[in-house]
């Protein structure tokens, strides 16, 4: 019975997820979860463990986030370590921030669609599109999904890999957040066989 | 219920959506009004222009105008917005207090990757300090400017991206919105949203501010508040149970009345505080004491207060709060309207400086990369003698300059020895010796006159400052 909800649930979710509709992009282009999994040259997860800022040639601060404990879902490497760069960060006071990118916290688990690391200003695909948190339910022990900022991600609703933010308006609708072990299956299940 | 039906019922519950005024204000707001450097260079990548103007320069002015018109912050504040004349090239990729505004295929060597435009903050030691916007220019993003619906791009596929909608985002970042539906995980309809360039979205034809950008814009608590204000001199040091006094100057820069305006002690220091109006002309009290006053728009009012030490301070950077009822606070800036008070239970040297620089305006510039600009300090000792050494130094700031001085004659302004890093010389009190600074450039100094400054400080034999003053700097 538990496994054929499961299922179903994961049919619901890729009916969702194959539907045109809502995208995010005035600063950003806009993906959908198809173009989220299909551009990703990475997609992992893992916790931030550390963050190192740093000066380009060009005068530009940029900050190296190292996650730790990865789990490959596509692409990379073996390691279990992965470094991110990404534009932005503080040197000796002097801060740069880009408006529109999430901050990181040290600590925290994240899920990644990745690409361009090391070359473009935010590497994730569609920008903050392409950056969830992972967060475990301290009583029931279940990890599940938020979007970049922590809003809870009540299904990839709509063609866009984003929550439907609509569901999170103070006094509106709300929901469970979709579990972490679903949302994978959802990538995996748009990864060539 | 089983997942299948818990799914369910998170989509019938999607399906009834609320709207709330959502409008997200950046927690750290400007610190001053925006003049923005306007390098929208034409670009083959683009083609025709709506909105009845031909430059992107023009969309662009014609965005912060729709900005202004709304107004920035309570009271709105109409000419938050300038543009930069002449325009100049600024440096997006360093803090050069330019706020350029241009298309660029990369950013500071960096790929767009997905994005569209940005908007960078750069602040120093938490003050937000410069804010460039730029648009990529990468024919990956194909964009025009047109009202309405917006449609797909016929040449590569996907948004045709209309600018001027953009420009109105991008510089809501730059006023200090952030996204009402990123960031504040809400629904509503404003230009401030990330989002609405998507074709077919329910907010595709938004091409102008909302009432919940206006709204939000009216919610920036810019430190401004269309307020500026200055101190002289910029440090006392008395003894306990003496009035340290200085001038103060609030100017307000917004298109009206600024009302009951005051002076009050930021910094918590063992004294008692007081300020009254004066005329600026005499510098003879006017109104009554610590009662605000109403300032014209446009106008200014001078003040003089004073701290009474009630115990002996350390050198303390003392924080005025130049507020109104309905405007500010001014911003703070070390050096400009802030006071080093320092207090003493003993009789204690008081060296009260001014700055003199060749263009009487407070600015010392220094002839190219690596020349040397010049500046006066004149002093007076309006406490007891002292043996007190004078240096000079950036404040902390790493700037390309080394700085030398000497003692000068007054009447002559030559140095009576050579210049170095320090001088070390007695003032007696009521003596009124001069030097001169010496700023040798070794690299480009850009024009921020509220971080890159050069001060010059005056100790005791114990190396407690007694004096101190400044000037801003910038190569020319």
């Amino acid at each position: 019975m538990v496994r054929s909800a499961r299922a179903a649930c994961l049919v619901v979710v890729a009916l969702l997820i194959s539907q045109a509709g809502l995208a995010l992009a005035d600063s950003f282009l806009p993906k959908d979860f198809d173009q989220l999994v299909g551009e990703a040259e990475e997609i992992f997860v893992g916790t931030l463990t550390a963050t190192s800022s740093s000066r380009l040639p060009t005068g530009a601060i940029v900050t190296d986030l190292t996650f730790s404990g990865v789990r490959a879902i596509k692409g990379g490497s073996t390691s279990d370590v992965r470094t991110v760069r990404i534009l932005g960060g503080t040197i000796d006071g002097v801060s740069m921030k880009v408006a529109g990118i999430p901050d990181f916290e040290v600590g925290r688990t994240y899920l990644l669609f990745s690409k361009e690391n090391g070359r473009a200003i935010f590497p994730f695909v569609g920008g903050p599109q392409g950056v969830f948190q992972i967060v475990q339910d301290s009583t029931t022990g279940t990890e599940s999904v938020f979007d970049a900022r922590g809003n809870p991600m009540i299904g990839p609703v709509g063609g866009s890999a984003t929550p439907d933010r609509q569901a999170v308006t103070s006094g509106g609708r709300s929901g469970p957040p979709v579990s972490v072990d679903i949302f994978i299956q959802a990538i995996r299940d748009r990864l060539p066989q | 219920m089983n997942l299948v039906a818990a799914l369910a019922v998170m989509v019938l519950v999607l399906a009834s959506a609320g709207e709330a005024v959502a409008f997200v204000v950046n927690a750290q707001p400007p610190q001053n009004r925006r003049t923005m450097n306007l390098d929208l260079l034409p670009t083959t990548n683009f083609s025709s222009l709506g909105y009845g103007v031909t430059s992107w320069n023009a969309l662009a002015q014609a965005a912060l105008a729709e900005w202004n018109a709304a107004g920035i912050g309570n009271p709105p504040d109409h000419q938050f917005f300038t543009v930069r004349v002449p325009a100049v090239t600024g440096n997006p990729c360093q803090p050069d207090g330019i706020n350029e505004v241009r298309f660029s295929s990369t950013v500071c060597g960096l790929a767009w990757g997905d994005a569209i435009g940005i908007t960078q903050r750069w602040s120093v030691n938490g003050r937000v300090v410069e804010t460039d916007v730029l648009f990529n220019s990468t024919a990956d993003v194909p964009m025009n400017a047109y009202p309405g619906p917006v449609v797909n791009a016929t040449s590569v596929g996907g948004t045709l991206f209309d600018f001027y909608r953009l420009a109105l985002h991008e510089f809501g970042h730059a006023a200090g919105l952030d996204h009402p539906n990123l960031d504040g995980g809400q629904s509503v309809v404003a230009v401030m949203n990330s989002g609405n360039q998507a074709v077919g979205g329910p907010q595709s034809a938004v091409d102008h501010l909302q009432a919940d950008d206006i709204a939000g814009a009216h919610a920036i608590a810019w430190v401004g508040g269309g307020l500026v204000a200055a101190v002289l001199p910029s440090s006392r040091s008395v003894q306990v149970g003496t009035a340290a006094t200085a001038f103060a100057t609030i100017i307000n820069l917004s298109s009206g009345v600024a009302t009951g305006c005051s002076l009050a002690a930021g910094t918590s220091v063992p004294a008692t505080f007081t300020y009254q109006t004066t005329n600026p002309a005499t510098n003879q009290l006017t109104g009554t004491v610590n009662t605000p006053t109403n300032v014209a728009a446009g106008a200014s009012q001078s003040f003089v207060f004073a701290f009474t030490p009630t115990a002996a301070i350390a050198p303390t950077d003392v924080v005025l709060n130049f507020a109104c009822a309905n405007a500010g606070p001014a911003p703070s800036n070390s050096g400009l309207n802030t006071l080093l008070l320092s207090a003493s239970t003993t009789p204690i040297p008081d060296v009260v400086a001014l700055g003199a620089t060749l263009t009487s305006d407070g600015i010392v510039n220094v002839p190219g990369a690596t020349g040397t600009g010049v500046f006066a300090v004149a002093t007076v000792n309006v406490g007891a003698s002292g043996v007190i050494t004078a240096s000079a130094d950036t404040g902390g700031v790493p700037l390309p300059v080394t700085l030398s001085l000497c003692q000068t004659n007054p009447t002559t302004g030559a140095c009576l020895g050579a210049a170095a890093a320090t001088v070390t010389t007695t003032i007696d009190a009521n003596a009124t010796p001069t030097f001169g600074i010496f700023v040798t450039g070794s690299g480009s100094v850009s024009f921020s006159p509220a971080t890159n400054r050069i001060y010059v400080r005056f100790r005791d034999s114990g190396g407690v400052i007694r004096g101190a003053t400044s000037v801003a700097v910038r190569t020319q």
